[in-house]
């Protein structure tokens, strides 16, 4: 029988229209794997990724009123565990627990904005995947006139224990009063959220914070960042496991290939580290 | 990371940063002592008062301070009170907060102690022409004394480590500055065991304090100091005889 | 005291204990040097009575006098008003009571009960109230025990101690609240001897006690109080040998077998 042309056509998409679900489906299958891609020991748990994040940071990692996590940190999590065929396990604990956490096998991954230090690249395989500075916060207005470091000199700062920021202030303190400065008071506290909550309070005259948050606590016209981009660094995600470093990476530059890492962090305009392609450092790596 | 470093353990144990945050603790123990045990004894004679303003008014320090958590006590002092015009200090917000939940809790126990000396005291007290100010100095405290050294001992104890608290206001005392140390140096138990020592070391110079104060003030109450005879005096068996 | 004036001059007290009535106006009159045993069965009133005359019980009406001045309270034109705890500290200086269950300070020794109130309440000098104390210590016929605290003596001896205590504030008055009733049988009359030497000393006294014999040989008067109420008020011959109440006889038969 002789097939006419429409028909052929008609067949051709009737047969594509059938076909795209499975394409589609294969496609999928192969960016989200249904089998975890990673087994313990690179896992603490088999089929599941648990990750330490402290979620009092909005807008980067935040508790929304209904309770649930938020963020962009969160998704990129999120994401990653789908990639790895794993089921996420979230732990939100303050920020000093992490890296003993992390070395005690309570977690797999840190996905909090981990500062890279060279210390910390000692300990655990980072990734540096953001690139974060320091900012420093000061309420609406700033009545004081805070413009640069050197303003903060002899007056009481806020900051969260233990973390990138508090060394780089204590450092930046050091640097001043070296040179003649009066000593800043720092005053550490839990989260950033005391922090703040301190600055509301006019017991101290600024914090330090790094650029996401205070940019989101001035628009929300809370308070003003003064000054930002201070001692910029990359903000990793950390594991133990270099297996699972390793398969995070290939992961993440796969997200950085179709798309995915640029769309995300556009959306909530936080900085992406240069170059077409992530690397890994670690203990013994160079 | 490996197991035990003694090392580490060794150079932690006389580290000035660490000692000097202990020294934090104590003083401020002492300190948040005093002013409880002031705050508890006026709120305790206030609770036994015949009149009901002292007396509500005791009742109710002591239900709010005992009925609500220290940390939020704390937090509301050093960042809610600024609201209302009063800036305190980290220290005055420390002192403050501490210092008026332990008077809550002392008050009761120092109640109960005055509770248990005999009804007669009072009244012997009284009929030698006492007022009451001297009635309790000279004839009630002193014995209510004995019967509040034990539970107020514990409070101290306890004290020396709850105001460690104090940390979510920025005060950096013992278990605030151990944090610190491990953030920069990461040897999380060596560093915390070193903070128990510490912490041991100073319950255990309380305990001390606490026997000898007992000691004085149990002198009164007869034998239980001396240990027993074991040799009979044999004039008095000889005496017994006759 | 001014003289010609009475010790204790209860008139018309009335006291409750909640809605119970228990002192339905006494009416005692005790003059200076006059050694009064007060009676009665048991509730009937006379302990509350004894701890009204210093103010450690209030009263609702009525009124007591001590040597001229009125205890507790003070006359206003609305009433008797209440006098504040200083007050009334003042007033007690002048009677001195000794109690049943002897309430000794046991945190101090026997000197120190002794100088207690001298040295806190008439801020006395160290030395000066130790003597004193010491001549009292001798007068209870305990001068070896200065140094004992109240745990290392017999109940005979507390009392003793008690008493040199109420003493040591040189009061015009001395209340004994049923002083022997706590003491084993062989430590009475140590106690009593001593009650006797103070009446002799021309002490005002007034005793509520079970001690009969105490009553017949050194009290000027007898006072049987019961249901709240004086009942009989005489001297001690003609209360035991011829009271005139029904009730006494009552009293005395159930006592005296």
């Amino acid at each position: 029988m002789r097939i006419s042309g429409r028909r052929l056509v008609s067949l051709f998409f009737a047969l594509a229209a059938l076909a795209t679900p499975a394409v589609v489906a294969h496609a999928q299958s192969a960016k989200y794997p249904t089998a975890p891609v990673v087994t313990p020991p690179a896992v603490v748990r088999p089929g599941k990724l648990v990750v330490a994040t402290n979620a009092t940071l909005p807008p980067v990692q935040f508790i929304d009123e209904k309770g649930n996590l938020q963020g962009m940190r969160i998704e990129l999590g999120n994401e990653i565990a789908k990639r790895l065929g794993l089921e996420i396990n979230w732990v939100n604990v303050q920020f000093e627990a992490h890296i003993p956490g992390l070395q005690g096998g309570r977690w797999d991954l840190i996905v909090t904005g981990l500062f890279f230090t060279p210390e910390r690249a000692k300990l655990m395989y980072l990734i540096p995947y953001e690139l974060q500075a320091i900012s420093i916060s000061v309420p609406k207005g700033n009545p004081k006139k805070l413009a640069q470091p050197t303003d903060l000199a002899g007056r009481p700062v806020a900051v969260e224990i233990g973390g990138y920021e508090e060394r780089q202030i204590r450092r930046i303190n050091e640097e001043q009063t070296k040179a003649g400065a009066k000593p800043m008071d720092i005053r550490t506290f839990n989260t950033f959220a005391d922090s703040y909550q301190a600055l509301r309070a006019g017991q101290v005259e600024a914090v330090v914070s790094v650029d996401a948050v205070a940019k989101f606590y001035q628009d929300k016209a809370e308070f003003e960042r003064a000054m930002s981009g201070i001692a910029g660094s990359p903000a990793t995600i950390a594991a133990k496991s270099k297996d699972l470093a390793q398969a995070v990476l290939k992961v993440m530059n796969d997200m950085k290939a179709d798309g995915a890492y640029d769309a995300l962090f556009d959306r909530y305009g936080v900085s992406k580290m240069a170059g077409r392609t992530l690397e890994l450092k670690g203990p013994d790596l160079p | 990371m490996s197991g035990w470093d003694w090392g580490a353990f060794r150079k932690y144990l006389f580290n000035l940063y660490l000692l000097d945050g202990a020294w934090t603790t104590v003083w401020l123990s002492v300190a948040v002592m005093v002013i409880g045990l002031t705050l508890g004894l006026g709120a305790a004679l206030m609770r036994m008062s015949r009149h009901r303003l002292p007396r509500d008014l005791s009742r109710f320090y002591i239900w709010l301070m005992r009925g609500t958590p220290l940390l939020v006590q704390l937090i509301i002092i050093y960042t809610g009170l600024p609201q209302l015009g009063i800036r305190l200090t980290v220290i005055q917000s420390a002192l403050l907060g501490l210092g008026l939940n332990e008077g809550a809790y002392l008050a009761e126990i120092i109640r109960a102690g005055i509770l248990s000396v005999p009804r007669g005291q009072f009244d012997a007290a009284r009929a030698v022409g006492m007022p009451y100010w001297t009635m309790l100095r000279v004839v009630i405290l002193p014995q209510a004394a004995r019967v509040i050294l034990p539970p107020l001992g514990n409070n101290f104890n306890g004290l020396l480590k709850t105001t460690s608290l104090a940390s979510v206001i920025s005060l950096e005392e013992l278990l605030r500055r151990s944090q610190m140390l491990i953030q920069l140096e990461f040897k999380v138990l060596e560093i915390f065991v070193v903070a128990a020592c510490y912490y041991l070391a100073m319950t255990s110079l309380w305990g001390v304090v606490q026997r000898r104060l007992e000691a004085h003030f149990g002198r009164p109450y007869g034998s239980s100091g001396e240990p027993p005879r074991r040799i009979i005096d044999r004039t008095l068996l000889e005496q017994d005889a006759r | 005291m001014p003289p010609g004036e009475p010790a204790v001059q209860a008139r018309g007290v009335h006291k409750f204990y909640g809605s119970h009535h228990v002192l339905r106006g006494i009416d005692l009159e005790v003059r200076r040097g006059e050694v009064i045993v007060v009676l009665g069965p048991s509730g009937s009133g006379k302990s509350t009575f004894l701890r009204c005359l210093n103010h450690l019980e209030a009263i609702e009406r009525g009124s007591i006098r001590v040597c001229g001045e009125l205890v507790g309270y003070r006359e206003t034109p609305r009433g008797l008003v209440e006098l504040r705890d200083a007050e009334v500290a003042h007033a007690r200086r002048r009677i001195g009571m000794v109690f049943q269950q002897f309430n000794l300070f046991p945190h101090l020794t026997a000197l120190g009960n002794i100088t207690a109130g001298p040295l806190h309440v008439l801020r006395e000098g160290r030395e000066a109230a130790a003597a004193e104390a010491r001549r009292l210590l001798a007068l209870v016929g305990l001068p070896e025990k200065a140094e004992a605290y109240p745990t290392q003596l017999s109940g005979g001896q507390q009392q003793r101690v008690a008493i040199a205590r109420a003493l040591a504030m040189r009061p015009e008055v001395m209340l004994f609240d049923e002083p022997t009733s706590a003491l084993d049988p062989e430590m009475i009359s140590e106690v009593l001897e001593v009650m006797t030497t103070l009446s002799r000393q021309g002490m005002t006294m007034v005793v509520v006690t079970h001690e009969m014999g105490f009553a017949r040989a050194v009290a000027n008067r007898v006072v049987l109080v019961d249901g709240g109420r004086v009942v009989e008020d005489t001297a001690p011959g003609d209360f035991f040998t011829n009271p005139k109440n029904e009730r006494t006889r009552a009293f005395l038969d159930k006592i005296l077998h």
